[in-house]
């Protein structure tokens, strides 16, 4: 039973020209990042100053190889430093929204569930955390700690978790008053068992939908942590450095900085087009 | 009502209280400023001598209490790279920031209104299919990409507007299609929905039967009502287009608050820091209220006590 349902939804989003092509795009440049090695012989970090600023499609000079996106001002492949960056951004985003999702649900939930004071707390935390300027923060935490893997992820987490807590929360206000939940309850199921049985796999559906919109959020906001210095630090082929350190060649080697963000923008365009095939399936009233 | 904006206003003043309080031990946490402020072979003597002149050898709360003594005193303490008082570094950039922000918003609402509204009036047609696509495609790419995309395509390639600089209008352009780009989609994204549903609604259906002017109903009778969700998600959303901010003026040297920001935190100028997030803490704040209060106006359904 629950297994034809999920089977219907996947059909479902590629049953639209849109699914089809966010699914194929997320899984393309996925696929290709996770297989960089096969993909390219080249290294992400070898120098190569002969070959430095290599237009795209440039021939090595013995016939042995071929720069397919050029090169950058160090001579390192452009290709491979895109494959390896795009796994970066791909990793970064999936536990930014893995984390978030896990905070802003059970906080959305817990809030909807037991009210009062806790609800209070909670939702007064979400609307003030959309007043304060979480950018410079960000930008504070990370320069100020270390530009670690870790604290990117934590504070993307922490900057994206109050809109699961939002919907969280409304679908489980709209739950606990169904007359399923009446009925469990009324025989005398514990809350523990409500919860787990009925609030929680009800509200996955629009918890996906905002978990794939959220996917394309962090890949932009990690781009722009790393572009702007305070992210991930050359020499790391993460996209957002790579168009930083390009943006000074705009003059003389325009693949450097434009190249990377087509990537970035694809990842995002296949993220926003499942997200909102995948509203359209389960909430047609939002279209 | 006005008790309503009384106790916004004094929550504004504890969230502040808070943010500064946060960002103050972020950056007082991560190492001694003074031995930034000296040449790289100073002795620990004389780092030490310095920590002391600054205070910076005080517990950190103190410090703390010391910085809003000062603050509260109208004194936001002096920049430690560029020698003048904060307020005036401040005071300086944030016209910039205010007109650049201007001029994104205007651009996305003229381009926004009209392309929304067309996509819902004429749903599933040519127009729409491509509205919807390019407002998702502007929403799939980072500021600081489009930034650079246009400054190669018209200031390196056909060379028509300035790379840099705010002298003229030109120089505004590109810093204004850059910041507007992402919020123009996004409004063309939520307009073209609520006019959708707002359409459906059965007083559109009255407003027609009765032999209203197309213009009208939907001038009148759709757009002000479908302009609330427009309104919550301009709300939601000034959290991103701050982040644009920062961005567009770091690509085009843009000499406001944004290019600051980044200049002063990656060059360890505590005061500036502390300076600009305060001053982004009370533009989103007062910016958020007045999104809340112009609920009540749009809608008179919504009344605050």
């Amino acid at each position: 039973m629950k297994r034809s349902k999920k089977f219907d939804t996947f059909r479902r989003l590629l049953s639209t020209p849109k699914g089809v092509v966010g699914v194929l795009l997320i899984s393309i440049l996925v696929v290709s990042s996770l297989v960089a090695p096969y993909i390219t012989a080249h290294n992400p970090s070898k120098q190569n100053l002969r070959y430095r600023n290599s237009p795209p499609l440039t021939e090595l000079a013995d016939g042995s190889g071929l720069f397919i996106l050029g090169t950058d001002q160090l001579g390192r492949d452009m290709l491979t430093r895109i494959l390896y960056g795009t796994r970066i951004s791909v990793l970064i985003a999936l536990a930014a929204v893995f984390i978030s999702g896990v905070i802003g649900v059970t906080l959305g939930v817990v809030s909807g569930f037991v009210g009062g004071w806790v609800e209070t707390l909670i939702m007064r935390f979400v609307d003030i955390q959309l007043s304060l300027p979480l950018f410079l923060v960000a930008m504070i935490w990370i320069s100020f700690s270390s530009p670690a893997l870790i604290n990117i992820i934590a504070v993307i987490a922490i900057w994206t978790w109050t809109q699961y807590a939002r919907v969280a929360r409304a679908s489980t206000l709209s739950l606990r008053e169904t007359g399923f939940v009446e009925a469990s309850r009324s025989m005398g199921a514990s809350q523990l068992w409500i919860l787990a049985k009925h609030i929680l796999p009800n509200i996955l559906a629009p918890v996906l939908v905002i978990a794939s919109l959220q996917f394309g959020r962090a890949i932009i906001l990690e781009a722009t942590l790393s572009f702007l210095g305070v992210g991930l630090q050359p020499p790391t082929p993460a996209l957002g450095v790579m168009i930083a350190s390009g943006r000074q060649y705009v003059d003389t080697a325009w693949w450097l900085a434009t190249l990377p963000g087509v990537v970035i923008m694809l990842l995002v365009l296949g993220a926003n087009f499942v997200g909102d095939v995948l509203r359209d399936v389960w909430d047609p009233k939002l279209r | 009502m006005l008790a309503y904006v009384a106790r916004r206003l004094v929550q504004a003043v504890l969230i502040l209280l808070i943010l500064s309080a946060l960002t103050f031990s972020l950056l007082h946490l991560s190492g001694n400023p003074a031995s930034l402020l000296l040449p790289a072979d100073a002795t620990s003597e004389q780092i030490k001598n310095m920590s002391e002149l600054m205070g910076l050898d005080l517990p950190i709360y103190v410090q703390y209490g010391r910085f809003l003594d000062r603050l509260f005193h109208g004194d936001f303490g002096t920049s430690y790279r560029m020698n003048r008082p904060v307020w005036d570094i401040i005071t300086t950039a944030f016209p910039h920031t205010l007109k650049l922000g201007v001029c994104a918003m205007i651009f996305a609402s003229l381009l926004s209104l009209p392309l929304g509204m067309v996509a819902a009036i004429k749903r599933d047609s040519i127009v729409d299919l491509a509205a919807t696509f390019f407002a998702t495609l502007g929403q799939s790419m980072p500021t600081f990409w489009i930034a650079i995309l246009l400054m190669l395509a018209f200031s390196v390639k056909l060379d028509w507007l300035p790379v840099s600089g705010t002298g003229s209008l030109l120089h505004y352009v590109l810093p204004t299609l850059s910041l507007g780009w992402y919020s123009n989609a996004l409004l063309t994204r939520v307009i073209r929905s609520s006019m959708l549903e707002v359409l459906n609604q059965d007083y559109i259906r009255t407003a027609r039967s009765k032999g209203l002017l197309e213009r009208t109903t939907i001038l009148k009778h759709g757009l002000r009502n479908a302009s609330l969700p427009v309104i919550t998600i301009w709300g939601m959303q000034l959290g991103t287009v701050l982040m644009g901010s920062v961005a567009t003026e770091t690509v085009f040297g843009w000499p406001g608050i944004g290019r600051l920001s980044v200049d002063a935190i990656l060059g360890r100028d505590y005061p500036i820091v502390m300076g600009v997030v305060l001053t982004f803490g009370v533009l989103l704040i007062l910016l958020n209220l007045l999104v809340d209060l112009s609920y009540a106006f749009l809608d008179p359904r919504i009344a605050y006590s």
